[in-house]
């Protein structure tokens, strides 16, 4: 009996379909939430209107605003978890420490969208409440609520980028991910780490479309076992 | 596993670092900004020293939210053998940690800038927004140090007992660990203090024994260190059917 396979590797290289479908959902999720960006909320998101129209706009919208934020937040942490527990899985064996402080990165921006949903849609509710007898203390809310979930679910894409880029140097000349998606990952990683400058979080749309397609991609390459070249 | 151990000395010792570039500025540069109760103050210093303010936060919160993830890891490593589950729940707050730092830092650049522009147009209201988002940043980010506390605590008990840094170290950390969830209290909130200054000491031992050791494991492996991947069960049972 002569034996063919080598069982470690398959067992590191195996395809993972949650990690896939996690990759894929976030990709959705993120193109869902530019979508709804530039058609019925872009009044909304060009951040041209003062706090008074913003809370307006908001609590004409509120069904849209609720949907968006579920997406965005809940629907995106819930699925990056699987898709960073097979990307960590797919590098460990080979590049420990780095695929160990990556996945870190991960689950702790899992618990900051998971953070930014729940803060989003209760401090929504709060604003709309008190728009009914304060609209004054409703507006000084809005700009206190927007800044937490901005700086927690947008303005600054680190904890992302952090991810993003450590699992592309773990993966990098290791054949265990394509070369295309560690450079279109540490890219998109940059971008994102450069949104801590004030003044450049505008790059942040960069790396949203960076990380569209990384997470379609990184769940497709899941899908299948990869050639490894030695 | 010995770059998580260089990697967790470096980053504890960037931690040591930015708490002492954070205290220093604070009793230099910002005293006006920290002695001030009344958030139109706030505001107004906020809104003239942003590059400062914007240096400070990122140095103390998100580098340092970065620097203690490794710091975490190779920690939680080191005590693996010892088996213990506390050192493991430790490890857990300790990266929670982490994850509740950089989010006050990033929340803290957005409200820098948010209150900085409000101030242009609208003083009154920069100063309630503000009143809110000091609030949260306190609160998250170092009014009470429970995660912290719980992380060094959980770490200095399981390292008293394996003796894994100096005892005067371990000691150190049971202490500040002490302290830290002291500030649950809010007449303690001033205790918060007290463990700053001593995890710098802390910070500063355990990444001057990680990296010695890192250095000494090295010299002990001069043959080119072979990558240890331990055999899996299906490699073994592979190896066995060939022979």
């Amino acid at each position: 009996m002569t034996i063919t396979t080598h069982p470690q590797e398959t067992d590191q290289l195996a395809p993972s379909r949650t990690g896939a479908i996690g990759g894929l959902v976030a990709a959705a999720a993120f193109i869902f939430g530019i979508a709804l960006m530039v058609t019925s909320l872009s009044d909304y998101a060009t951040g041209d209107l003062t706090n008074a129209e913003s809370v307006a706009f908001m609590l004409d919208h509120q069904g849209t605003f609720y949907l968006w934020y579920l997406i965005i937040f809940l629907v995106f942490g819930v699925a990056i978890m699987p898709l960073a527990r097979s990307l960590h899985r797919r590098l460990v064996d080979i590049r420990p420490e780095l695929a160990d402080l990556g996945a870190v990165f991960a689950y702790i921006w899992a618990g900051l969208m998971f953070a930014t949903g729940m803060t989003s849609n209760i401090g929504m509710a709060a604003i709309a409440d008190l728009d009914e007898t304060d609209p004054g203390a409703a507006e000084a809310l809005y700009s206190s609520w927007a800044t937490v979930t901005d700086g927690l679910g947008g303005g600054n894409e680190l904890v992302g980028g952090m991810w993003i880029l450590l699992v592309s140097l773990a993966a990098w000349g290791t054949g265990r991910l394509p070369t295309g998606l560690n450079v279109l990952g540490i890219v998109s990683a940059v971008t994102g780490l450069i949104t801590l400058v004030p003044g450049l979080n505008d790059v942040g749309i960069v790396f949203g479309l960076g990380s569209i397609a990384w997470f379609a991609w990184a769940g497709v390459v899941l899908l299948r076992t990869p050639r490894v070249d030695r | 596993m010995q770059s998580v151990q260089k990697l967790g000395g470096i980053g504890a010792l960037i931690a040591a670092g930015t708490f002492v570039v954070g205290l220093t500025m604070l009793a230099t540069v910002f005293t006006g900004f920290v002695s001030t109760s009344d958030p139109a103050e706030a505001v107004e210093f906020i809104a003239e020293n942003q590059p400062a303010m914007h240096l400070w936060n990122i140095t103390i919160t998100i580098l340092f939210g970065i620097a203690l993830v490794p710091l975490v890891l190779a920690v939680g490593d080191r005590l693996r053998d010892a088996h213990s589950p506390l050192a493991r729940l430790a490890s857990v707050f300790g990266l929670i940690w982490s994850g509740v730092v950089i989010a006050t830092g990033m929340i803290t650049n957005v409200a820098y800038a948010a209150v900085g522009g409000l101030h242009g147009t609208d003083p009154e209201m920069a100063a309630t927004v503000w009143a809110a988002l000091d609030v949260v940043i306190n609160g998250l980010g170092g009014g009470t140090e429970v995660l912290g506390g719980l992380w060094v605590l959980g770490i200095g008990t399981v390292a008293l007992r394996e003796r894994l840094f100096a005892r005067w170290v371990n000691h150190l950390g049971v202490v500040m660990g002490v302290a830290a969830l002291s500030t649950v209290v809010p007449a303690f909130e001033a205790v918060g203090a007290v463990f700053d200054l001593g995890l710098i000491v802390w910070f500063t031992a355990v990444g001057v024994h990680l990296l010695a050791d890192d250095a000494r494991s090295a010299r002990q492996n001069q043959a080119p260190i072979q990558p240890t991947k331990p055999p899996t069960k299906a490699t073994t049972q592979a190896m066995e059917r060939q022979s």
